[in-house]
């Protein structure tokens, strides 16, 4: 009884470890207008507004989270930190959607 | 119940063994057919151009100007409308955007305006089949049922116009 115990515990710590490890990914892809650039420290977000001063477009950035990764909140983070290394200083006409268990960003990286 | 699992499986090698080899073949060759099915119909781009001017201009090779969130310089003339699809693994924008572009230089332009891009979905019907079992004399037959599918297909779509900018503003403008 005890080695069955121990042996039915086995499906139970893989499950566990699925739950821990996540049943999801992130994937991040960028297209560059212009040669690469210095990472940036801050990003500033425009949704539906442009900037008021004047800027470059340099590229495009996309995050496309899936299964227990797709939490909007984190997506974001996710475009922001990847718009930082391609050295933006704005993300500009940010679009958020979700279906099908996933979440998508997608945004315009801008320079001042 | 040791016991009991060891007799249940003496007696289905037993018996049992030429059936059970064949519904293993059956499930191996739907398992392969579904990977080949998987691998070459889920990763795909679709695209297209279509023109908006009365006489459609030649296609153009070299550099495109991108407007994708600035408006578009005064003097450009519309040539029509572009646009990329990508499902699957081919969401990515670094595969749909060459492919925007590509559609914009088809039309003959020098430039691109993005006008919306953003993820969807719609919902797809298609035909799928499985095998089935049933007794056929003294042995067991396979046969395929086919019956209708539908499913949430999601996808990331860049949609734009394709342009000619007699003079591209200079970056910053």
């Amino acid at each position: 009884m005890r080695r069955a115990g121990a042996l039915a515990t086995v499906p139970g710590a893989v499950a566990a470890a699925l739950v821990t490890l996540g049943c999801g990914h992130t994937e991040t892809h960028r297209v560059a207008f212009q040669p690469a650039r210095p990472p940036t420290s801050d990003v500033a977000v425009f949704v539906e507004r442009v900037p008021e001063r004047t800027y470059t477009e340099v590229g495009l950035v996309q995050v496309i989270a899936f299964g227990t990764e797709a939490e909007p909140p984190a997506v974001m983070a996710g475009l922001v930190r990847e718009a930082r290394r391609m050295g933006c200083d704005a993300i500009v006409g940010v679009r958020l959607d979700q279906a099908g268990g996933m979440t998508h960003a997608i945004g315009v990286c801008a320079i001042w | 119940m040791t016991g009991a699992r060891a007799a249940f499986r003496t007696t289905l090698s037993s018996v049992g063994a030429p059936m059970l080899t064949q519904i293993r073949s059956s499930l191996m060759a739907v398992a392969h057919l579904a990977l080949v099915v998987a691998t070459t119909a889920c990763s795909q781009v679709s695209s297209y151009a279509v023109p908006t001017t009365g006489t459609p201009r030649a296609p153009r090779v070299g550099a495109v100007y991108v407007y994708a969130s600035r408006p578009v310089p005064a003097g450009a003339t519309e040539l029509g409308i572009v646009e990329a699809r990508g499902y699957g693994p081919d969401m990515a924008i670094d595969k749909l955007f060459p492919e925007l572009v590509r559609r914009a230089q088809e039309l003959g332009g020098n430039a691109v305006v993005v006008d919306w891009m953003g993820m969807g979905s719609e919902l797809v019907t298609t035909m799928a089949s499985q095998p089935s079992q049933y007794p056929c004399g003294t042995m067991w037959c396979t046969r395929w049922e086919t019956y209708p599918e539908t499913r949430e297909q999601v996808f990331v779509r860049v949609r734009g116009r394709a342009l000619t900018v007699a003079e591209p503003a200079k970056e910053g403008e």
